[in-house]
């Protein structure tokens, strides 16, 4: 079955989603806002109880829920933490979550765990390397995963596999579909001097399960430009472009507006939330006048 | 060792200050306009800013009594030697109350390391699994059938310091001018009751009681008939529960 397809029809007419802000809790139980669904990031609710739970099992009861780790380490060489998988399935089998995502990153080395999402070198061995752990973590969970493609401020002179090679080919290995982050596409092209329209263009859209939508942030280092990802202001025009063009060959999917720092007033998300939706529309009138 | 577990091993000691690891990646990195160690210094950069921050969020009461720039630099201290062993920020900073024993700038005001312990106390009770305390009337059977347990909602934390007075002035219920850090010490309850989590003294007898109930030594517990009172009291202000 389309990955696609399946994640659409359990999100709506709609399918956009924002972030679940601590400090929205309260207006969404009490307003229940136009949004298709909510995303959580796992690790913020690995405890055993208290107002989080509380107020997440009482969201969850009117909205379908994305939840996306961010600590998983898909790329690390030394494997998956049967700790952290066994956290992680228990808010799986908790919440029953429409949409499960994690990143292609590594942030745990000798038991330490960094709280970055850090790169690693594209090739045979670290391909081989996230497979397992992807085959790991899907098995343990008894579902399929999305994952999510960087945003990359460094590249290693061991790469030779192209990054949406990279993600088809782990795709087709273990079954797991994509979250295809379009801030990410966009920060790591600029950053690594490669076009993000390019990566668009050739990326398989049916494997893509959720898009990422976020802002970002523009630094001088030592007069060289830098992008951060850092999710903490209103999604660039740059990348509402390329959301367009991915949607134009795309169709509908699945999207989320993420904001995790300088979390803004909900109206704010409401409203990039209206902007994505209004895209999708768009293309689809266009497709129909196309065919009429 | 394979390649990726080399460098990731030396990545993870740059970012964790280690210089020569930094060496060791350079040669690994793209320049690109920026110098390998640039590039490295954006991860050294967020694995402390994301860590601090956390810490600030989890201790703004030790923040407000030591001032933000002395408990950031303690921070960026304390992260690069303790790095987190789980995935999950909200489990990271209790090492730091240790940390703060030892840590030369802080010789000074050495009651801030209790009460980092019991600003850490109060984060976990906020996060806590939750039972249903036991009534006072059920006491009795209880501790016949030895089914008394504490409640995961609650921890005790004992001080030299006067803890519970130091926490009102840090949380501005308090003039400071009215606590002496020269005070005797004192016990102080972490309780979560309603979904609110509360500060309250605790008598040397209760406190010994808890430590009872920890070493798994019921029997020293229900021993003296005295105890049986304490018990009662205990369980009054929601302490006890019956064991699962």
């Amino acid at each position: 079955m389309n990955i696609a397809e399946t994640s659409l029809r359990s999100l709506g007419d709609m399918p956009v989603g924002v972030s679940l802000k601590s400090q929205y809790y309260q207006l969404v139980l009490e307003h229940a806002p136009s949004i298709a669904f909510f995303e959580i990031h796992a690790e913020n609710y690995m405890v055993d109880g208290g107002a989080h739970h509380r107020f997440l099992e009482a969201i969850v009861e009117k909205y379908p829920l994305s939840l996306h780790g961010v600590g998983m380490s898909l790329g690390s060489a030394e494997g998956i933490s049967s700790e952290h998988i066994k956290r992680f399935r228990d808010l799986v089998e908790r919440y029953n979550p429409t949409l499960v995502s994690e990143h292609l990153a590594w942030s745990v080395e000798g038991g330490h765990y960094l709280n970055d999402l850090l790169p690693f070198p594209l090739n045979q061995e670290s391909l081989d390397i996230v497979i397992d752990n992807v085959n790991t973590v899907q098995d343990a969970l008894g579902r399929q995963i999305l994952v999510e493609n960087p945003s990359s401020y460094m590249a290693f002179n061991s790469s030779d596999i192209p990054e949406v090679e990279f993600l088809s080919r782990m795709a087709g290995a273990t079954g797991c579909g994509l979250l295809f982050d379009v801030n990410n596409v966009f920060v790591s092209g600029r950053n690594m001097g490669w076009s993000p329209e390019e990566y668009i263009d050739s990326v398989d859209v049916d494997l893509i399960g959720e898009v990422h939508l976020a802002g970002h942030l523009v630094k001088d280092v030592d007069g060289v430009e830098l992008r951060i990802d850092d999710h903490g202001s209103a999604i660039s025009d740059d990348v509402w472009a390329l959301y367009e063009r991915l949607i134009k060959r795309s169709g509908d999917k699945a999207t989320l507006i993420e904001w995790d720092n300088n979390v803004p007033d909900f109206d704010v998300l409401q409203g990039e939330a209206n902007k994505a939706y209004n895209i999708m529309t768009d293309q689809n009138q266009n497709k129909l006048k196309a065919s009429a | 060792m394979s390649d990726l577990a080399r460098l990731q091993r030396d990545m993870k000691r740059a970012i964790l200050g280690d210089d020569q690891a930094l060496a060791n990646v350079d040669t690994d990195i793209v320049s690109m306009g920026l110098e390998p160690a640039q590039r490295m210094q954006i991860h050294r950069n967020n694995y402390k800013e994301t860590l601090t921050t956390s810490l600030k969020a989890v201790f703004p009461v030790v923040q407000a009594f030591v001032g933000e720039a002395f408990f950031e630099a303690a921070a960026k201290q304390f992260v690069l030697s303790s790095p987190p062993g789980k995935a999950q920020l909200v489990e990271y900073g209790r090492a730091l109350a240790d940390f703060y024993d030892t840590y030369e700038h802080a010789a000074s005001v050495s009651y801030v390391a209790d009460l980092l312990r019991l600003e850490w106390a109060v984060h976990v009770i906020q996060n806590s699994d939750e039972r249903e305390p036991v009534s006072v009337i059920e006491v009795d059977e209880a501790v016949s059938n030895k089914s008394l347990a504490l409640v995961p909602q609650m921890q005790v934390i004992s001080s030299d310091h006067p803890i519970l007075s130091l926490w009102m002035v840090g949380t501005g219920q308090m003039p400071p001018e009215a606590v002496h850090v020269e005070q005797e010490g004192q016990n102080a309850l972490v309780i979560r009751i309603d979904g609110a989590v509360q500060l309250q003294a605790i008598n040397d007898v209760q406190l010994e009681l808890v430590k009872s109930f920890h070493e798994g030594n019921f029997t020293g517990v229900i021993d003296e008939n005295s105890h049986h009172n304490e018990l009662k009291k205990m369980a009054e202000r929601g302490m006890l529960t019956l064991a699962a």
